[in-house]
């Protein structure tokens, strides 16, 4: 009972990166980013992403470049876009 | 002076709009004989030009009063020279996050110590402690042996 109790606290105060983002929100929080390069840099040849877990760790790195810094819940749903739109890894 | 300035636009007519880096070309050539750069450090308080309009008619004008010929892409790219370099109105992108110049050379702490001096600067003083930190930073780059991609501030890969 205890170890439910546990378990149901642990999901309801999860980080929200373990949220589905919002594709269509990320997709407007993405024109920050397209000041800067085009989406060709996300289906090129020798791109280094190879899986979601990798893909979400990119975009933090580069949320933590801005000014204001993306919140979480907004890099969530940037990489919602960018899998959606372009890397679709499962 | 004209045909430096012809040979340029015809070689770089294809370029996309708003090329700082050709802005600067014609800057270097075709301005430097009337004024020096330091006239754009102005503290903001005192700058004639306080907005990307403004700063646009006051290049047109400007642009007028030499007497040479500028193509519209040859305004648009000193235009889009000097606001990179020195006023920084269209560095604050429509989704409304700024790219921090260098953050790639930047912990973590100095990144959250700079937005803090943004803020604390205000309207009016963002763009000197923007400068400041462009400054900082191409140092930093030239130091570590790393090219900076301008205008954006990433590293040159």
């Amino acid at each position: 009972m205890r170890r439910l109790a546990l378990l149901i606290a642990a999901l309801a105060f999860a980080p929200a990166v373990s949220a589905a983002g919002d594709a269509a929100k990320g997709e407007q929080l993405h024109r920050s980013c397209l000041q800067c390069h085009g989406t060709g840099v996300y289906v090129a040849p020798k791109r280094k992403l190879t899986s979601l877990a990798g893909l979400r760790k990119a975009t933090e790195r580069w949320a933590d470049y801005y000014n204001p810094k993306f919140t979480q819940d907004e890099i969530a749903d940037l990489v919602a876009y960018l899998n959606r739109d372009f890397y679709k890894f499962p | 002076m004209r045909a430096a300035a012809l040979a340029l636009s015809l070689a770089c007519a294809s370029a996309v709009a708003q090329d700082a880096d050709r802005g600067r070309l014609l800057y270097e050539t075709q301005c430097g004989s009337c004024h020096y750069e330091r006239v754009h450090q102005r503290p903001r308080e005192r700058a004639k030009v306080k907005s990307l309009d403004q700063l646009r008619d006051e290049v047109y004008l400007r642009a007028g009063q030499t007497g040479r010929p500028f193509t519209r892409e040859d305004l648009s790219d000193l235009v889009a020279y000097l606001d990179r370099s020195y006023y920084g109105f269209a560095v604050r992108p429509q989704g409304g996050h700024e790219l921090i110049y260098g953050a790639e050379l930047m912990t973590s702490q100095e990144r959250e110590q700079y937005r803090r001096e943004l803020s604390a600067a205000g309207a009016g003083g963002e763009a000197k402690v923007r400068a400041q930190h462009r400054q900082r930073m191409r140092a930093r780059a030239k130091q570590r042996g790393v090219q900076l991609e301008d205008p954006a501030g990433t590293v040159r890969r």
